[in-house]
């Protein structure tokens, strides 16, 4: 699903170069569940910026099925961002205006799904995540737990392939978390690819594959399981 | 989709109640000046737009090759016989002319009337007026038929249909009412009260006193037509002259031209009309002008606003990118939240409007109603304005916001701070410019007309009553009563003249022994001997008429000083002058000081008073103040015995003076509030800045407070620089506030001097205004106790 060849990423600090990315070689398969762990500092959330198409890279290849997005320009790569992939982020990032059922169907409107697919697509993924109740309520009104569970079903709404994460449970107490890296085990045994960045070595057992990053560089790359045989639902 | 967009716009606007009032509020009332104002310039280009067939109907004016006038507009009363006897492109032609305060009395009722117009029998065939009463074709069949307004008959029958009536006109003339139209009051420049069928047109080449006005057959060549007109006019005008021995060569003749109906109201300023026109098409730029301000002000808050308070939408941006938002659509989503805005605003505009209008009328002596065909010939518009307004005011702000990269949104996390403080302060400095230049404008405006007001006239215009009388002959019953009169307490003397000051003297040709150009045509004044003391004038050579001189109350002439300097006269005591319709010469027996005989707009020109027997139709007083009730109440007393049929009125000539600048205060009380409402938007915007800018600085306050700043010295760091912009916005504004103050200044010949104090107190007041402004919501935000704005960290 993605080839990275000799991937670099680097930014002008005053007069110098500094290298977030060193020559990143990786492959990941579809149906992996990848975590990537590493220091502060490292270059985690930019090389997971950088498969989610948020960011481009300064150097390198970049192939996702086998498309050379390195070479492509911004309404493509966006088209395909806009295809495959969902973000689940640290801080949720929920629109403050818009109550859970809106922030959910977001992505549904931005793919110009009708009315009343939209209104079914959304009902089954509240059912799924157990939050019809809180539908109506503003983000405000909810726990992290259960902002963060927001932030999931809205990020897997549009059934992308590649679901990539920023520290999910970052903010969340260890309970909270366990129910998040649950939802994602299960969201993997169906068959979603996921790229996932975090310091827990607990959160980072839930995966396929540990990839430890250091100063930009891959230190560790390490299958810890099986990529589990497709369920489909 | 849009639903979507609507209900996020509309949760924006009632979580940030404040910004969102501000916006919307500062648009409102912007859209409101621009409502009156739109409806303000639609109703001055209406005017006489009603009459059928306007487009064929011109007004006859003669244009002096050479000359800076535009052209006078008063004509002979003979020409329109003469336009219908000859060309056959000339359908119809009519003669107008006009006497003001006319005694009409119905069976019960006396009134003057100020607006009576004297017309011909062809006068309807010209401009069909709508008849509520009456049948227009036959109703000026017979002399002395009147057709009248609405509100004329209603003032003396108290109903509308009277037709067959009779009113009667100065005790002389019974005119049958023959018909009655509906109020014209503003919607034309024939803004009479009757119309009487006259008998008594002079029918001379050689006096104008009318106006004349041709309806023309459809697609009329104009050019052609004028050229044969001034071809056929020459050897007729030669001849009149030159009979009544003014030696004229056809160079000296106009040429005649035909102005078109529809220009008549605005495009007439200073062209002799008998009406003086009292639209003007510089005072709709201006008003156009300040319209377009308002609304420029009040996009560029929305602009300021929004893209300071961008970072409040930057997380939802980003979101939605990340969700799969192209930037199209989020420029989409934040037009349609301005749109949206300006919508609402535009809702809010028309009830203000409305509720301003009586106002507005009042100060700018209109009657607009925005209601029936005006509302809807703003309304839609209107709606196309504000679309536009929302559009354009969001356009950049939806390009900033939707600009964004999510990963940056991310990485700064809730507090992204903008770049883009260079564009948003040339914004300020743009909009403070236009506050500087309104408030120098306008108080350029205000000074002048103060000047006007308190500038020594060069005569004595206190204490002086003047009586206008009715009957030509009345002026030797007051001469006759003179001296007894004058013995009566409190009256200091007692003069009959044809004019008094502020009435404009009317010019007569007469001929100055000596000169190599001898026909001239100075204003003539016929007043007696003691004119020059009521008045107070002051001599400078020679002396005034005297009473006791007998050729002084026959043949003598007074001239002031611009008749001496602008014909050039080495002596003018014992310069011979002569009219040339009245046998003898006369004699300069004096020069008066030169004094301001009409308002200040105009300039002082050659003056010659005449002490002969010619008719003068009013005569003046000067009173002693304390005893002013009982000469009063003697003049009432006296009046009977002049001129029994008509009833007593006055003037106290300092208020009738005044009244000639009742257009410049109008014009300048309409600038003041409209101005005043543009800054008040503008005034709005900067709140919003301010209070914007104190909340994103809360934490560095509560820093710099917790090691050790004071509140002033916080409040000067928050408010630098907006004095700082205003000031610059004040220099910036200099030469555009000077050209503009220097070309409205150029329509009066008595102006006050620019100088720089204009300029540096303009300014002043901005930097006033904007420390007045934003120091509150320094001083909320300089107040806050640091603990609490520390607290989160």
């Amino acid at each position: 699903m993605i080839v990275l060849k000799d991937l670099e990423k680097s930014i002008r600090s005053g007069l110098k170069k500094v290298w977030l990315l060193n020559q990143i070689n990786l492959e990941i398969q579809e149906g992996e569940f990848v975590t990537i762990m590493g220091p502060s500092g490292a270059g985690k959330t930019t090389l997971l910026n950088i498969l989610g198409m948020l960011e481009t890279s300064s150097g390198g290849e970049y192939y996702f099925y086998d498309e050379a997005i390195h070479r492509l320009n911004e309404r493509r790569r966006n088209e395909i961002h806009k295809e495959y992939m969902g973000f689940v982020f640290q801080a949720y990032h929920l629109i403050d205006d818009l109550t859970v059922y809106e922030n959910i169907e977001t992505p549904l409107l931005y793919r110009n799904v009708k009315s009343k697919d939209r209104k079914s697509i959304v009902a089954d993924v509240l059912d799924r995540f157990n939050i019809v109740a809180k539908k109506d309520l503003f983000p405000d009104q909810l726990s992290g737990g259960q902002q963060q569970l927001v932030g999931v079903a809205r990020a897997i709404i549009h059934k992308p392939r590649l679901l990539l994460a920023d520290e999910p449970t970052g903010n969340l107490h260890s309970k909270q978390g366990e129910q998040i890296m649950d939802l994602f085990k299960e969201l993997n045994d169906q068959g979603v690819t996921i790229v996932q960045v975090t310091h827990s070595e607990k959160n980072a057992e839930y995966g396929t594959r540990i990839i430890e990053l250091v100063d930009g560089n891959i230190k560790n790359d390490e299958v810890i399981r099986e990529i589990p045989k497709r369920i489909e639902v | 989709m849009w639903l979507n967009y609507l209900k996020i716009a509309w949760r924006n606007l009632k979580k940030y109640k404040f910004f969102s009032s501000l916006n919307i509020g500062g648009l409102a009332i912007g859209m409101a000046v621009a409502i009156l104002i739109t409806s303000y310039i639609q109703n001055e280009l209406q005017v006489n737009q009603w009459v059928p067939d306007g487009s064929n109907i011109y007004r006859a004016y003669r244009y002096f090759a050479g000359s800076s006038s535009d052209g006078q507009a008063n004509s002979p009363g003979i020409l329109a016989t003469e336009l219908n006897r000859q060309f056959p492109a000339i359908e119809q032609a009519t003669t107008l002319g006009e006497e003001s305060d006319q005694l009409l009395t119905a069976a019960d009722k006396s009134i003057y009337l100020d607006e009576v117009a004297f017309v011909d029998s062809n006068f309807l065939n010209v401009f069909a007026l709508p008849f509520l009463h009456g049948n227009r074709q036959d109703a000026f069949q017979h002399p002395e038929s009147a057709v009248i307004s609405e509100t004329t008959a209603r003032r003396f029958f108290g109903q509308t249909d009277v037709i067959g009536k009779t009113l009667v006109l100065n005790d002389e003339v019974n005119l049958n009412i023959t018909g009655v139209y509906p109020e014209l009051s503003g919607k034309t420049h024939l803004d009479y009260d009757i119309f009487i069928r006259s008998t008594s047109q002079q029918m001379s080449w050689l006096a104008y006193r009318y106006e004349t006005y041709v309806k023309t057959v459809p697609n009329t060549q104009l050019a052609g037509l004028e050229e044969q007109v001034t071809e056929h006019l020459k050897p007729i005008l030669l001849q009149e002259f030159q009979r009544a021995n003014f030696e004229i060569t056809a160079n000296d003749l106009p040429l005649w031209k035909l102005q078109p109906l529809h220009d008549i109201h605005l495009y007439s300023r200073n062209m002799g009309a008998i009406r003086p026109a009292r639209g003007n098409i510089h005072y709709l730029y201006i008003f156009g002008f300040i319209g377009l301000l308002v609304l420029i002000m009040a996009a560029i808050n929305y602009i300021n606003l929004s893209t300071a308070r961008a970072g409040n939408r930057a997380q939802e941006i980003g979101v939605r990118k990340v969700n799969g938002a192209l930037k199209q659509q989020l420029v989409a989503q934040f037009l349609t939240e301005s749109v949206f805005q300006s919508i609402l605003a535009a809702l809010i505009a028309f009830p203000l409007a409305r509720l301003v209008l009586p106002l507005f009328n009042e100060v700018s002596g209109r009657e607009l109603t925005l209601a029936g065909a005006q509302l809807t010939g703003i309304l839609l518009p209107f709606l196309g304005i504000s679309l536009l307004v929302g559009l354009l005011a969001g356009i950049y702000p939806a390009l900033v916001l939707s600009g964004f990269q999510p990963t940056q949104v991310f990485k700064a996390g809730q507090n992204v701070r903008m770049g883009h403080q260079v564009l948003r302060k040339a914004l300020v400095v743009v909009q403070f410019s236009g506050v500087v230049i309104l408030i120098i404008l306008t108080t350029v405006m205000y000074r002048q007309v103060r000047f006007m007001l308190n500038q020594d006239l060069g005569f004595g215009a206190e204490e002086v009553v003047v009586v206008p009388m009715n009957y030509s002959g009345s002026w030797r019953e007051v001469m006759a009563k003179k001296e007894l009169w004058e013995k009566q307490p409190g009256i200091t003397s007692v003069s009959t003249a044809s004019t008094f000051p502020g009435d404009s003297p009317v010019d007569y040709t007469i001929e100055i022994e000596g000169l190599d150009d001898r026909y001239r045509a100075p204003e003539m004044i016929f007043a007696d001997a003691d004119y020059a003391e009521v008045l107070d004038l002051q001599l400078v050579d020679g002396r005034f008429f005297s009473n006791t001189i007998s050729n002084d109350t026959l043949t003598a002439f007074v001239v002031n000083q611009a008749f001496v300097r602008e014909y050039e006269l080495e002596t003018p005591v014992g310069t011979r002058l002569r009219f040339p319709w009245r046998e003898g010469w006369g004699e300069i027996v004096g020069v008066v000081k030169d004094y301001h005989y009409q308002g200040l707009d105009n300039r002082i020109e050659p003056v010659a008073l005449f002490g002969g027997p010619i008719s003068r139709g009013q005569f003046a007083i000067r009173f002693q103040p304390d005893q002013w009730s009982e000469v009063l109440s003697f003049l009432r007393s006296e009046w009977p015995t002049i001129e029994p049929a008509h009833p007593f009125r006055y003037n106290l000539l300092n208020e009738h003076f005044a009244t000639q600048y009742a257009e410049y205060n109008q014009m300048g009380s309409t600038f003041l509030y409209s101005a005043g409402l543009t800054i008040l938007v503008a005034v709005l915007g900067l709140i919003g800045l301010a209070s914007f800018t104190a909340q994103q600085r809360t934490k560095e306050i509560g820093i710099r407070k917790v090691l050790g700043a004071s509140v002033p010295e916080l409040m000067s760091m928050l408010m630098r620089q907006f004095v700082a912009m205003s000031l610059i916005a004040g220099l910036v504004s200099i030469p555009l506030a000077f050209w503009l103050t220097q070309s409205w200044l150029e329509d009066f010949a008595y102006r006050v001097d620019l100088n720089i104090w204009h300029f540096v107190i303009g300014i002043l007041l901005a930097v006033t205004i904007t420390i007045l402004t934003v120091s509150l919501q320094s001083l909320r935000a300089a107040m806050v106790n640091p603990l609490e704005s520390l607290r989160s960290e």
